[in-house]
């Protein structure tokens, strides 16, 4: 870990001017991917802004039945055990107790799960010098290297690493809405827009602009996010990466699809959603035969590697796993 | 491993030892009454007196660079000047002597380091300590009440909850805040809500039985 | 030596853990958690590469960064003595032979490179990060198929053969008329990964005496080595390890940082405190080599087996040795059968050196033969658990000697039974419930009797305490609460008058806590002594006029009872040590014994535990995660010591041996020869929920052939079956074969 300056941003006025200040700052949330990787030293912040006390962790409801609104600072725990989370977006509760374990959850913060990086080992672990997110242009190790965690879907030639974040599987699926704070005031970024595929550029992770600040994730209100439901898939019962997962919702209507969200997690550089999969599942009946079909489209174009290939056909029957649940609930 | 082997006998008396390493960085050596004294003798009469040794050795220097910060473990104020690189876990286990929080693998993926933050179970590799000011901390250090184990304590001994003890800490602390979150409420909840604490010696089912009852305890003591 | 002259006072009683208080009061105090007076903080820097050298190094940087004390690398280290392991006897164990920074040769990835010493541990640690190296790098060999010159046949592995012929087994597989089948199996790179990472501090306390606190599963084994790579006298090295956080064996050997510590603090003239990281546990202190199988059975229709052929392909490195007898200690043990052949070969890689692991031989070995055993009863259309009865070996199938004990055809029954074995329908997939296939699978465990070296020094107090003291360790297995109920009967004294010492160098010898040895090996010491002792006792009093054993021949005055002396005839005249020695006006009375093999107490007997696992898995067939849902375990030890840590040894071995069947694997980067797993979130071991109730039971009896207590070891015979067993039942519940472990859930969704 390299030395840095650490200071505690009293508002949010002083976090933006300390990154306006300092390029190489870091904002200091739940920490425990920031202080992960510095002690790998993938990161190395010149300057720490611990934003833990800024008052950023609510969970509330928006006036006009606009839906709720939580807060970047809101713990991960404290999210998924909300009673407006359980009742109305029950995927994200599921998202949430998915991941890690008790304790990290009660760490991690929902702005800085927004900003999870990858678990790929080439970027992990610097004593692998090939990787063109850390390093750009160095190369990317897992092509032909240890891939079993890889994307098979909107991959490139430079970067084949996957989104680790569960929540952000659920947020995919529920039409969020990132808020954040910047020098020129705040803006919304739709939660589509706010993760990037690698392309050429796969150190660009985010679509946040380097001196701008999460402040808040909103949720859309709509009956069918209460019909919702996460699926994960990994190696051991507990306290594991995705290998695939799903989040599912689905809103009937005169016995057919009326709406239907169908999002990946553990298979892309980004939260995966399968729109066209989503598609063709509206005006079907909610059955196995609809579901395999919608699975076959959302794996359509995605391409395996030496260890992974296996997560085409497990992304399918995950797919078609998650759309029974939740037809069934 | 040699399967069989002959009682050792003393080694031969060496030579004076040669000379060693660079000369400049030669230095004479100080005789030190370090506090290694001997290994630890146990049974069960001189158990009671052996409980915490905190507070012992401030060893690690603090740089130019320190932050000063106070940490409120255990119920006591503890003023420190920091590295502000230092986690909660390298304070309390080598700036305050408290050793009983574990380091399994510094990043966050094992559960030995956990500790209770305001009633929360964290990790504490993965926070920096500067960030704790005017939290409570408590370690495994502060569950008993003086000789009086927490029930948790006394559960994970009488049901073997532990084999080598270096998770032990760790899975206690998480065990405590593991009941008081409701999530005791069957087998698989306790199994699923302790998962992030990894117990390599195995001792899982007699962590089970051991937060099963000591649930009840607890309850029946509220 | 005696045998047990009165009724257990302790053994076989589940006691409490007698330093169970200190390990949840968090006061148990581990190797890195002694912090002499101005200690320092030292992080490695490891290799890059796997193969090739060192060209340029450069440390500049790293020495000017704040608080960095010393940067040692090749260029500047001291030349140390070459440690001869062998030189002494009950000398220390090294897997990798080279000393470290002994030159610029990569040899594997992970490889210590620079060693940085400084205040603090983050100042370490970012100064390392400043180290610039350029390697000279060379395509690295990770498996036997890129060194397949490389392989040797062993001859031996710790004194015991490893290439076994009995009968002839090619002609057996040949014969008419018999049921063959021939499979290969495949195990991987596993890595201990005990919850504390190995660590060591060192202190010199002259230029010619050294303490270290160390993480270690031998301290005399420590002592030993590092006295002779610093050319110092052996009692002028002091090895301290009251407590160890789990080893698995992989705190057995002497591992490069113990000496890097040493020098590093040799060098800057301060005590030296090294933790390896955890991911310097994937390299720097072993692991289980892979395996490859191949298994050849031969049966009568009738299931009698006529033929096995065992042939085993693992890895080893260029800088150290180390053999893993998989088919020597599984089919080598097992079954009655008129041709055994057991060939193994051992490829040199570039990657670190692997060392033991938790029955290393019979873990990997039992994986294989007992799927195979679980094939031919599938080719054969036989029970597996009858296909076993079948085959039971009367006596050592190689050694021909019969057994001390053997009880294995009762662990069949009783695990059967407790299972609910006979409700097992044989067909694959054929009991599913609730959506999920079930699968019900069984397999045979087992692990020798070993016996080590040791001497036990009895210290007797007047006022009717005693310590005993022996340099053993208990690294988890429950060795300070088992030695000290043997302590208490042997000696005659109430447990709570007794303590017992270890982890200490400056103690009487004790073997490395390997092999499941410690509570035979030492526990023999213990009655030495303690016979020693009594019969000390028995002259005082039977010379002193005041005693009322007063001229009874000493060798007729015994212990009858707690602290009491009689003659063995009566006539109900006894003495009490405290009055013993209150009148010899003695405030304590001090007395040895020892141990040595080959020392038995029945000649021409072989020593060996079995067991039978059994366990039901269940699997989602869409989504075929395996699940092990029930475990039954049934052992054959000899007698048990403590109900509750014998318990709960089994209990660790299974939970170990899931991680094996389902979860573990070292995986190498095939580029840089890296552990692209180097870490606790991609090396899976088992967590809380994948661990359902474990049933354990004993059956047997005690083996007094072995040693006085009649025990045979625990730590190790738990994990041995139990992948195979699980493998079983993944094939019973799914009608899949599944030869590579581990068992993750790609491997079934065909």
């Amino acid at each position: 870990m390299n030395p840095f300056q650490y200071s505690r941003a009293a508002d949010a006025p002083q976090a933006l001017a300390g990154l306006a200040h300092q390029p190489k700052t870091k904002l200091l949330g739940g920490g425990t991917n920031l202080i992960d990787l510095m002690k790998m030293g993938v990161e190395t912040p010149a300057q720490i802004i611990d934003i833990t006390r800024l008052p950023l962790a609510q969970v509330e409801e928006l006036p006009g039945g606009k839906g709720v609104r939580v807060g970047a600072l809101a713990r991960n725990s404290d999210v998924a055990a909300h009673a407006l989370i359980v009742q109305r977006y029950p995927v994200l509760s599921e998202a949430l107790l998915a991941g890690a374990s008790p304790q990290l959850r009660n760490m991690a913060t929902v702005g800085g799960n927004l900003l999870q990086r990858t678990r790929c080992p080439y970027f992990y672990d610097p004593a692998f010098s090939a990787c063109n997110k850390r390093q750009p242009g160095s190369g990317c190790g897992a092509l032909e290297g240890f891939n079993r965690s890889h994307a098979i879907l909107g991959q490139s030639q430079q970067c084949i690493a996957t989104h680790p974040s569960d929540m952000c599987v659920a947020l995919a699926a529920l039409d969020a809405v990132v808020r954040v704070q910047g020098p020129n005031g705040e803006r919304e970024i739709p939660f589509a827009d706010f993760h990037r595929l690698p392309g050429d550029t796969p150190e660009h992770e985010t679509n946040l602009a380097p001196d701008e600040l999460i402040t808040a994730v909103d949720l859309p209100t709509s009956a069918w996010m209460a019909r919702s439901h996460y699926l994960k898939v990994r190696d051991r019962a507990s306290y594991a990466f995705a290998l695939v997962s799903v989040a599912a919702a689905i809103e009937m209507e005169d016995g057919k699809i009326k709406t239907v969200r169908i999002a990946l997690g553990g298979v892309a550089h980004k939260p995966w959603r399968a729109v066209a999969a989503e598609e063709m599942l509206i005006g079907k009946p909610a059955e196995e035969a609809a579901f395999r079909a919608a699975a076959d489209v959302a794996v359509a174009g995605a391409k395996g590697y030496q260890h992974n290939t296996f997560k085409i056909e497990l992304a399918r029957r995950t797919i078609v796993r998650a759309l029974t649940n939740v037809a069934k609930a | 491993m040699p399967a069989e082997t002959d009682l050792p006998s003393p080694g031969e008396s060496p030579d004076e030892m040669p000379a060693f390493g660079d000369p400049a960085t030669r230095r004479a050596f100080v005789k030190q009454v370090a506090g290694t004294g001997a290994a630890l003798a146990l049974g069960p009469q001189i158990l009671a007196m052996q409980t915490s040794h905190a507070a012992q050795a401030v060893s690690a220097t603090a740089s130019a660079d320190a932050v000063a910060v106070t940490l409120k473990i255990n119920g006591r104020e503890m003023p420190l000047e920091l590295d502000p690189r230092t986690t909660l876990l390298d304070a309390l286990r080598e700036h305050l002597g408290l050793t009983g929080s574990k380091k399994g693998c510094d990043h966050g993926q094992c559960g030995a380091c956990t500790v209770l933050v305001n009633g929360r179970r964290i990790n504490s590799c993965l926070s920096l300590a500067v960030a704790h000011e005017g939290d409570e901390i408590t370690t495994i250090e502060g569950l008993a009440k003086g000789e009086e184990l927490h029930p948790v304590q006394a559960a994970f001994l009488e049901h073997d909850g532990f084999q080598c003890g270096y998770c032990t800490p760790g899975q206690i602390c998480s065990a405590v805040a593991c009941i008081a979150e409701g999530h005791a409420g069957s087998d698989d909840e306790i199994r699923e809500w302790m998962s992030g604490n990894l117990c390599r010696c195995g001792a899982y089912p007699n962590i089970l039985a051991a937060i099963r009852e000591a649930k009840t305890k607890t309850a029946s003591a509220a | 030596m005696s045998t047990p002259t009165i009724s257990p006072l302790v053994l076989g009683k589940p006691m409490n853990r007698v330093d169970g208080r200190l390990k949840i009061t968090g006061a148990a105090k581990y190797a890195a958690e002694f912090s002499p007076p101005g200690v320092l903080h030292a992080f490695a820097l490891t290799s890059k590469i796997s193969k090739g050298r060192i060209a340029v190094i450069d440390t500049a940087a790293a020495e000017l960064a704040p608080g960095v004390r010393t940067v040692l690398t090749h260029r500047n280290a001291p030349k140390l003595d070459q440690p001869n392991p062998s030189k002494n006897a009950g000398g220390g164990i090294l897997n990798e032979e080279r000393l470290p920074l002994n030159d610029d040769v990569i040899s594997y990835g992970g490889q210590y490179v620079a060693f940085v010493v400084a205040q603090t541990l983050e100042q370490a640690r970012h100064a390392a990060s400043l180290i610039a190296i350029t390697y000279e790098e060379a395509p690295p060999a990770l498996t036997s198929k890129d060194a397949p010159d490389s392989g040797e046949k062993p001859k031996k592995n710790n004194g015991e053969a490893v290439q076994l012929k009995k009968g002839d087994a090619d002609k057996g597989l040949a014969e008419k008329g018999l049921v063959v089948i021939e499979r290969i199996y495949e195990t991987p790179t596993e890595t201990h990964s005990p919850m504390e990472p190995s660590a060591t501090v060192a202190e010199w306390e002259s230029k010619d005496r050294l303490t270290l606190h160390d993480a270690t599963q031998y301290v005399k084994g420590v002592q030993d080595i590092l006295a002779q790579t610093f050319n110092l006298k052996l009692e002028n090295v002091r090895v301290l390890s009251p407590f160890v956080g789990g080893a698995f064996g992989c705190k057995g050997a002497v591992w490069p940082h113990l000496i890097l510590t040493a020098m590093a603090a040799k060098v800057v003239g301060a005590p030296v405190k090294f933790a390896l990281s955890r991911q310097d546990m994937f390299t720097g202190a072993g692991h289980r080599t892979p395996t490859m199988q191949t298994i050849a059975l031969a049966a009568t229709p009738q299931g009698e087996l006529r033929a096995i052929r065992h042939r085993t392909e693992t890895l080893t490195s260029h800088v150290g040795e180390f053999v893993e007898s998989a088919g020597a200690r599984s089919s080598g043990v097992m079954y009655a059968c008129p041709a055994i052949a057991v060939e193994e070969t051992v490829f040199k890689v570039n990657v670190a050196t692997p060392t033991f692991m938790r029955a290393p031989g019979e873990c990997p070995g039992t994986f294989a033969l007992e799927s195979a055993m679980d094939e031919l009863a599938v080719a054969l259309k036989m029970d597996p658990v009858a296909l076993r009865l079948a085959n039971h070996a009367t006596q050592h199938p190689i050694k021909e000697k019969p057994w001390s004990t053997n009880h294995l055809p009762d662990a069949y029954r009783l695990g059967a039974e407790k299972f609910g074995w006979a409700r097992r329908t044989a067909e694959p997939r054929s009991m599913q419930k609730d959506g999920l296939l079930v699968g019900w699978g069984m397999a045979t465990a087992t692990y020798p009797g070993y016996k080590m070296a040791a001497v036990a020094n009895i210290h007797l107090s007047a006022d009717g305490t005693a310590v005993v003291q022996c340099a053993a360790h208990d690294i988890g297995t429950g060795a300070y609460t088992v030695l000290t109920q043997i302590s208490a009967e042997a000696i005659g004294l109430p447990v709570e008058k007794m303590k017992f010492e270890l982890g200490d160098s400056d103690l009487p010898f004790g073997p490395v806590a390997g092999g499941s040895n410690t509570t035979a090996t030492v526990g023999s010491a213990i009655y030495d002594a303690a016979d020693a002792l009594h019969l000390a006792l028995a002259k005082l009093a039977s010379a002193d006029a005041a005693s009322p054993l007063h001229g009874i021949p000493p060798a007729q005055i015994v212990m009858v009872g707690p602290g009491q002396m009689a003659g063995r005839n009566g006539p109900g005249k006894s003495d009490s040590f405290a009055e013993i020695l209150r009148r010899a006006g003695k405030e304590f009375i001090e007395e040895k014994g020892s141990f040595k093999p080959p020392l038995v107490f029945q000649p021409g007997v072989a020593f060996q535990s079995f067991g039978a696992q059994f366990c039901e898995v269940k699997i989602d067939p869409a989504l075929p995660r395996v699940q092990v849902t029930r475990f039954v375990s049934v052992m054959d030890c000899g007698r048990v010591m403590n109900a509750k840590t014998a318990r709960s040894q089994i209990l660790g071995g299974v939970v170990m041996g899931i991680g094996m069947a389902l979860e573990e694997e070292t995986i190498y980067d095939r580029a840089t020869g890296l552990p692209a797993t180097r870490n606790l979130a991609d090396y899976h071991v088992p967590v809380n929920a994948d661990i359902p109730e474990i049933d354990v039971h004993f059956v047997g009896e005690p083996d007094f052939a072995f040693n006085p207590m009649g025990a045979r070891g625990m730590g190790e015979i738990g994990i041995t079956g139990t992948a195979a067993a699980i493998a079983n039942a993944v094939f019973h519940a799914t009608g899949i074969r599944v030869r590579s472990l581990p068992i993750t859930l790609d491997k079934l969704l065909a």
